[in-house]
């Protein structure tokens, strides 16, 4: 018995002088920017972590709808203004109710769909199981390429696919939803602009359109994106010159994305001078 | 700040928030003891992120932060990995509390539509259902019920609560075969047929708890009213309201042609008929609200007030002054689910005077041209309003519905 009791004891502290060893070793990192690159990472366990992360978030997501699947009031109104844009067109949104000030993009996909013969509510409910689900590959993504490591890829893919905020909006149909998953592709393709190649701030840029489009929070990566450049040229870790071309690339994207969305959702130019126009001329909506 | 501070912290999940801070931290350490500038960018978009929901933007529901979950998803993984060996222990610890989180089960998740199922295999031979529900829920309600609602300000008060029922009720009882009440209420209070002077069967149909915390209980009540009831009469004695048959009518002013014209108003046109005495706010009307005096059958005299929208569109009377309490009488008309509501506005001056806004009664039109007659007792003592001067104001939130015979007279 005295045996078990030391060989337990030793075995405890040889955990916990470990861990705090491991945690000391965190202020000795050996890492470059926010590097935590690995030698020899088993790529073939990640993918399968990332596999498992991508399985079992969309299984939370879809249970979890079952068990509530109560929708929230402004779910309800989304799927009633979908419903009527299906059968008429977005510009008639904009005169059926006073102000309509809802960007296009959840409700246009919801239309679609409905158009396709789905139910409003089956639209909506697969749309944003959807849109949840594929945020989670996207983060793995960001992961991956910020880190420079597989493993810290996995590891958001996982806290992506758990994180109850996100499974709340998966499971209901909330433009959230779309906006985090436009604004992470956006991330996405902006560190790959920095990383590799300049246009794929271009692509950086539409996805921020899509983001704003959802919902007009995500206009915040804008004045974000003009503090990195600012700091990145002040602090010469990118050629001012590169920088400049960069922010031209992504501004262009942007405008690519909101032509685009209002091309293929027959989105009236109205509806982005409307509110501006009527504020000058004291009739604002 | 505090408030704004528990948002952010509620939109990226409380347990991220901390390993977020902790990250943060162990990412700064690292870059100042590497001699690394990276730390700085990472503190100023972390600032300004925070800084302006802080200190600029009141901000009314933590989905206005949700921004916060990239930083708090991405600061969380890198520091798991930096601890190396253990960061599968920490995805477990973490993934086990998210689950606990997501698997408590919210007392209110199935509630409307459990509610909103009884109420519909309860009203399944009736002709006419209403119900009764308050704002939040109106269009969850319909939507799960397919049963036409009526929703009313639910105020907190049982006796502000039983004071709007009752008005509600008696104005639409002669017009629906059963009213199904949908109200939140504590444990211990109810509401009984006696306490909303109801002559008929009058049952608590469902109920649930809504709330843990607050021991809140959301009840469904089922009424059925006993015969007919009277009809109220037109009140006696000098009719406060100007023009309230809108026999006088005029042209639409130019001026106010003009605004609605700039607004690509299809219907107002230099012919289209304007109430007398009443007025009307061009900015309070979407591009399809239509508004006029008409004389295509009337409810009573020549001409009635035509109200038309999809979004809501409002009405105006002349001001006047209420002695003590003041009965009110209205005849309305209309398209089957059109909703509109019958509001007071109390100025303490007639000039440059922000109006408190009393919503006195929501009406529901059940049946096609069928004709309502509306009346109620109004008491600003009960509403706790201090101004000297009031104004009626129609509105109409979708539909068509026809107003006449609006009488307001003092009660001696």
């Amino acid at each position: 018995m005295k045996k078990f009791t030391e060989k337990v004891w030793e075995t405890v502290k040889k955990v916990v002088i470990d861990f705090a060893l491991t945690f000391f070793s965190v202020f000795d990192w050996r890492n470059d920017g926010f590097s935590c690159a690995e030698k020899n990472e088993n790529k073939a366990l990640y993918r399968w972590l990332l596999f498992a992360a991508i399985v079992s978030g969309a299984f939370l997501r879809i249970f979890i709808f079952y068990r509530e699947p109560q929708l929230g009031r402004d779910a309800i109104y989304y799927l009633n203004m979908s419903e009527i844009w299906s059968k008429n067109s977005f510009a008639y949104l904009l005169e059926y109710k006073r102000g309509f000030y809802i960007p296009p993009v959840m409700l246009g996909f919801i239309q679609f769909f409905i158009r396709l013969g789905c139910s409003p509510l089956t639209a909506g409910v697969i749309l944003n199981l959807l849109a949840g689900t594929l945020m989670i590959p996207i983060f793995y993504l960001i992961g991956k390429y910020l880190f420079d490591s597989r493993k810290a890829g996995a590891t958001a893919a996982f806290l992506a696919s758990f994180n109850p905020v996100l499974v709340d909006y998966s499971a209901n149909i909330m433009r959230e939803n779309f906006m985090l998953l436009f604004m992470a592709l956006a991330l996405l393709f902006i560190i790959l602009g920095f990383r590799k190649k300049d246009i794929c701030f271009t692509l950086g840029g539409f996805f921020t359109a899509w983001a704003f489009m959802s919902r007009y929070e995500a206009l915040e990566i804008l004045p974000l994106m003009l503090l990195t450049f600012a700091f990145f040229a002040i602090c010469r870790i990118f050629p001012w010159k590169k920088l400049f071309i960069d922010g031209i690339w992504f501004l262009a994207g942007i405008i690519i994305g909101v032509v685009f969305i209002m091309l293929i959702f027959g989105v009236p130019i109205e509806f982005l001078t409307e509110p501006f126009y009527a504020k000058i001329d004291g009739t604002l909506l | 700040m505090g408030e704004a501070l528990n948002k952010i912290i509620k939109a990226c999940f409380e347990g991220f928030f901390g390993t977020m801070i902790a990250g943060w931290l162990f990412y700064t350490l690292q870059s100042i003891r590497k001699n690394r500038r990276m730390f700085i960018w990472l503190w100023l978009i972390l600032f300004a992120m925070a800084s302006w929901r802080f200190f600029i933007h009141n901000f009314y529901s933590p989905r206005y932060a949700a921004i916060f979950l990239f930083p708090a998803i991405l600061l969380t993984a890198y520091m798991m990995v930096k601890f190396r060996k253990w960061w599968w222990v920490l995805i477990i610890v973490m993934g086990i509390i998210c689950c606990c989180k997501i698997l408590r089960q919210d007392a209110s998740g199935r509630l409307l539509i459990n509610a909103a199922d009884i109420i519909r295999k309860n009203s399944a031979n009736k002709k006419h259902p209403l119900s009764i529900v308050n704002y939040k829920d109106k269009l969850r309600m319909e939507f799960y019920s397919a049963v036409q609602v009526l929703p009313f300000n639910e105020s907190k008060e049982f006796s502000e609560k039983i004071r709007a029922l009752s008005k509600i009720i008696a104005n639409h009882a002669n017009y629906s075969d059963a009213i199904y009440i949908c109200c939140e209420m504590p444990h211990d209070s109810k509401i009984t047929g006696e306490n909303l002077n109801l002559n008929g069967d009058f049952k608590l149909i469902y109920s649930a708890l809504s709330s843990r915390k607050k021991k809140i209980y959301f009840n469904v009540y089922r009424y059925y009213r006993k015969g007919k009831i009277s009809s109220p009469a037109v009140p006696e004695g000098k009719n406060l309201i100007a023009n309230g048959g809108f026999e006088e009518s005029s042209l639409f002013n130019k001026e106010l042609l003009q605004i609605l014209s700039k607004r690509r108003h299809k219907f107002f046109t230099d012919k289209t008929q304007y109430p007398v005495s009443w007025s009307i706010n061009p900015r309070d009307c979407n591009i399809q609200t239509e508004i006029e005096v008409s004389a295509v059958d009337p409810l009573s005299g020549k001409k009635s007030l035509r109200l038309q929208s999809t979004d809501i569109c409002e009405v105006y009377s002349n001001f006047f002054t209420i002695n003590d309490k003041a009965e009110f009488y209205c005849r309305i008309r209309g398209k089957e689910n059109s909703l509109a509501s019958i509001i007071l506005l109390n100025y303490e001056q007639i000039r440059n005077c922000r109006p408190v806004s009393i919503p006195v009664l929501p009406v529901k039109i059940l049946q096609d041209d069928q004709i309502m007659e509306l009346s109620f007792l109004f008491d600003p003592a009960e509403y706790g309003v201090t101004g000297k001067y009031f104004r009626l104001q129609f509105n109409v939130d979708n539909g068509e519905v026809f107003f006449d015979d609006v009488t307001v007279v003092n009660k001696k």
